[in-house]
């Protein structure tokens, strides 16, 4: 049974949560805030967490941030505002995925389901990108000392899907379906603040990029 | 009465004005001098007749011979010509004298015993006459004054009066000018500012260097009722917005609540079962109702930031259509592409786009049983997309108001239950507008609406 | 309200321009009252007089018309009529009026009349020149002027003609001298 961990501080809302999960056949630990949504997190490592954005003393992004720092779960933000600055902020500081609110809860559940369904493609070919070693079936990147690099799930899958694209373009769409497996693009803003934060691990030069390439007007394309 | 410019009535008062006033400073002036003058010169020509007069009288008593010289002496000393008439004939006159000079009634008059003076113009020449009865020695005296240099002394003033009058009143018409400058500027200024804040660009305040109090009690009061409008505006605004706003939690609650009551469908009664179905029905309208909210009034607000970008058109569509369709749960219209549209490029943010086909895909469905489907052509360098149904289609008369805010045409009367929450097509419209397109509604080839889309078509692909 | 205006200004601009003429002619003469005329001018006699007057007589003298027949024309004299001041008219002669008329005079311009005087009503009449210098024609003419002028100047009985004091006889139209000229004498001067 996957584990899901809530961390919100409405209390009616987490009890809700709670309940639809708990329907779901999730098992559900939710805390009201942050620092005992990461204590619980410590104990119990859920499969995926949802995190609210609005959390009173140790905000949601520092909350995502302790939650990255020990882990790659998928982490889906809620936000109360789709401000672009609030979305690139949490998925900067480790989240997966974003989500408005009101959300539809059966949306909600659907991504929930979706992020903890994709797995890394271990049947990809490992690849070199530059002085980076990409491994999949690890689920690693190495670099040129040995050292590993950390990357996100979402972000590692974004990377390897494009690889196995061999040089061809792809669209923003493209990707929000292979990567996050939806097919609405008014998120585009998910893939464009990962791709920004790839470029940034694995470019020599982020604003000069000599791989992960952006083709105007069609969409991304990884060159080998 | 017909509007007339306030420049040109403060010119023409200031110009005409002054060229009145000038004028008739002038021609007072002279006319007052010109009196005097003449007047003096008359008197004083009258006094020489006199002692003239006297002379000749006294020359007749005592040595009438010498009278021929008198009156040529006399003209010698003061330019004028002496006539001395006697019995109706005339006895001397100096040389060069015209008796034609002396009119009738001068005559007249002297030899009726009274003396008389006249002004007459003869030859082009202004000739002083006076005629006096010497009874004592039986004779009219008469003699003829020059007036030319009165004259010319009066053409000097004149002309130096009149050519004062006409700088007086172009420096009249220069201070009009500077005046109209100074007064009508800024009023100039304010209404601009006002057109351009009635324009929608409602940063403009108003600077002036004009430092005149009035002028500045003027720009200071007008702009601080612009900001005071504005702050209005936006306040109410952000009402709008924060209330919708703080419906988010409570909505998430009550949605995630009605999912879980749904988990346990089963273990209700039937009862409870309907109600339930009723409270999720009824929910997801307010949920869009609220979404529609929210989305319209951050566009009022400012909220929500517009992000144009250029995409390949068709690829737009179907993807739009597709989710929008998805988002609600419905099936998709078929897309139609007329075969000569190529690659078109449009400017649009996505987002927003996406909302609007959703939308109109939805009010298809709530009113016409679905969208037949959706067809792209392109129209000279326009995108046009039609959203097509095959049901009652919209009246002509409401095709104007269907996209006003929270407008309920016949068609959702007649339903019984309002199913749209009334801002689906406003949203639609706004969005449209953003992207610097136009939205209308016509009918459909199969009979019911047509909702048309028209975008600008994007040359090449670049940005 | 509009038009009065307008009206108004209108009729202002014309009356300051109508004053803005140079000297404005009149048609009729004004009168001068007696009070401001000086020097006694309209009075009776002459100030500083006892009862001084100038009287003016039309005197007539005569001239010579253009048939050659003595013509007469009035001259103004002053009263008295004294010879002199007659006689004086009769040497100036024609006016241009007459000479264009044909009139002329035989007594030359720069004749001076030394002394006129009239005693029992003949007139002794003292000239600076002789009129013999004349020619016989002429010289019959000249005297006819002057006896025929002075005739009507008071000398009735004639008149005698010296020349700078010394008598001289006058020629006669019949040819004969005389030392007293009547106008009897020289009827045949005048006009038929």
């Amino acid at each position: 049974m996957p584990r899901i961990l809530i961390v919100e501080d409405d209390d009616r809302i987490r009890t809700a949560l709670r309940l639809m999960f708990e329907g779901e056949g999730f098992v559900v630990d939710d805390a009201p805030t942050g620092e005992v949504g990461v204590a619980l997190f410590n104990r119990m490592a859920a499969d995926i967490a949802i995190v609210d954005i609005m959390l009173p003393a140790m905000t949601g992004f520092e909350t995502c941030q302790a939650l990255r720092a020990s882990s790659d779960l998928p982490i889906v933000i809620v936000s109360a505002r789709d401000e672009t600055a609030d979305v690139v902020l949490g998925l900067e500081s480790g989240a997966d995925d974003y989500v408005t609110k009101p959300f539809v809860p059966e949306e909600l559940l659907a991504r929930v389901r979706a992020h903890l369904r994709r797995r890394p493609d271990k049947s990809a070919k490992a690849f070199a990108l530059g002085r980076l070693h990409v491994i999949p079936d690890e689920g690693v990147v190495r670099q040129h000392d040995g050292t590993e690099l950390h990357l996100t799930s979402t972000e590692f899958r974004l990377l390897t899907d494009l690889a196995s694209a061999n040089g061809k373009i792809l669209s923003r769409e493209d990707l929000l379906e292979r990567v996050w497996g939806y097919d609405y693009f008014g998120d585009s803003r998910l893939v464009d603040v990962h791709i920004r934060r790839l470029r940034t691990k694995i470019e020599p030069d982020p604003s000069n990029p000599l791989y992960l390439v952006t083709v105007r007007g069609a969409g991304y394309k990884l060159v080998l | 009465m017909h509007r007339r410019s306030l420049r040109l009535r403060l010119l023409v008062t200031f110009g005409l004005g002054a060229f009145l006033l000038s004028s008739l400073f002038a021609a007072l002036t002279y006319v007052g001098v010109k009196h005097v003058l003449v007047n003096d010169q008359q008197q004083s020509d009258l006094r020489q007749s006199f002692v003239n007069a006297a002379l000749v009288r006294s020359t007749l008593y005592t040595s009438p011979p010498e009278l021929a010289n008198l009156l040529n002496s006399i003209q010698k000393a003061t330019a004028s010509d002496v006539l001395i008439q006697t019995h109706n004939q005339w006895l001397s006159k100096s040389s060069g004298a015209a008796t034609q000079d002396v009119s009738q009634e001068i005559i007249l008059a002297a030899d009726a015993g009274h003396a008389t003076e006249q002004t007459l113009y003869v030859n082009q020449h202004s000739i002083f006459v006076v005629g006096v009865p010497i009874p004592a020695v039986e004779t009219q005296f008469f003699e003829v004054f020059q007036l030319g240099k009165l004259e010319r002394t009066l053409t000097i003033l004149l002309q130096v009066l009149g050519a004062g009058a006409i700088l007086t009143s172009l420096v009249g018409i220069a201070g009009g000018l500077w005046v109209t400058r100074r007064t009508v500027r800024p009023l100039e200024r304010v209404s601009a500012a006002a057109a351009l804040i009635a324009g929608g660009e409602l940063t403009t305040r108003l600077v002036t260097r004009n430092t005149d109090r009035e002028v500045q009690q003027l720009t200071e009061s007008f702009n601080a009722m612009v900001s005071q409008l504005v702050e209005r505006l936006e306040r109410d605004a952000r009402f709008a917005s924060d209330v919708s706003h703080e419906l988010r939690s409570p909505l998430t609650t009550l949605a995630t609540t009605a999912t879980v009551l749904s988990q346990h469908r089963d273990e209700l009664s039937p009862v409870a079962q309907q109600s339930l179905d009723l409270l999720v029905a009824d929910l997801s309208v307010f949920q869009s109702l609220v979404e529609d909210l929210l989305e319209i009034t951050r566009s009022d607000a400012g909220a929500a930031p517009v992000l144009i970008e250029t995409v390949p058109a068709i690829e737009l569509v179907r993807q739009s259509v597709r989710s929008g369709a998805q988002h609600h749960g419905l099936v998709a219209p078929p897309i139609e592409v007329a075969p000569d549209v190529g690659e078109p490029l449009v400017s649009v943010d996505r987002r927003r786009f996406e909302r609007a086909m959703t939308n109109l895909i939805d009010n298809a469905h709530h009113y016409a049983g679905g969208a037949v489907a959706v067809r792209i052509s392109v129209e000279g360098n326009r995108l046009v997309i039609d959203v097509d149904d095959a049901g009652p289609g919209v009246p002509t008369d409401e095709r104007e108001r269907v996209f006003q805010r929270f407008f309920r045409g016949r068609a959702a009367h007649d339903r019984g239950i309002a199913r749209g929450t009334g801002l689906g097509l406003a949203l639609v419209h706004d969005h449209v507008l953003t992207f610097g397109g136009t939205i209308n509604v016509d009918e459909g080839p199969e009979g019911g609406a047509r909702f048309e889309i028209s975008l600008p078509l994007i040359e090449g692909g670049d940005e | 309200m509009r038009r009065l205006r307008t009206l108004a200004v209108v009729a202002l601009a014309a009356l300051a321009l109508s004053g803005c003429t140079l000297i404005s002619a009149s048609s009729k003469p004004t009168l001068i009252g007696a009070s401001h005329v000086q020097f006694g001018l309209l009075g009776r006699y002459i100030p500083g007089t006892h009862k001084g007057r100038v009287r003016f007589k039309t005197q007539p003298i005569y001239i010579v018309d253009a048939t050659g027949h003595l013509a007469p024309s009035s001259r103004i004299v002053t009263a008295p009529v004294r010879l002199t001041s007659v006689l004086d008219q009769l040497i100036l002669g024609p006016t241009k009026i007459e000479s264009f008329g044909g009139y002329a005079t035989d007594l030359p311009s720069n004749l001076v009349i030394l002394q006129a005087t009239i005693t029992n009503k003949v007139g002794y009449i003292d000239v600076s020149q002789s009129l013999a210098a004349l020619g016989r024609a002429k010289e019959v003419l000249a005297i006819g002027q002057l006896v025929f002028t002075a005739y009507y100047a008071g000398a009735t009985s004639g008149i005698t003609i010296s020349v700078a004091g010394q008598n001289e006889p006058s020629l006669l139209p019949n040819r004969t001298f005389a030392s007293v000229v009547t106008v009897k004498d020289c009827e045949a001067l005048l006009e038929p």
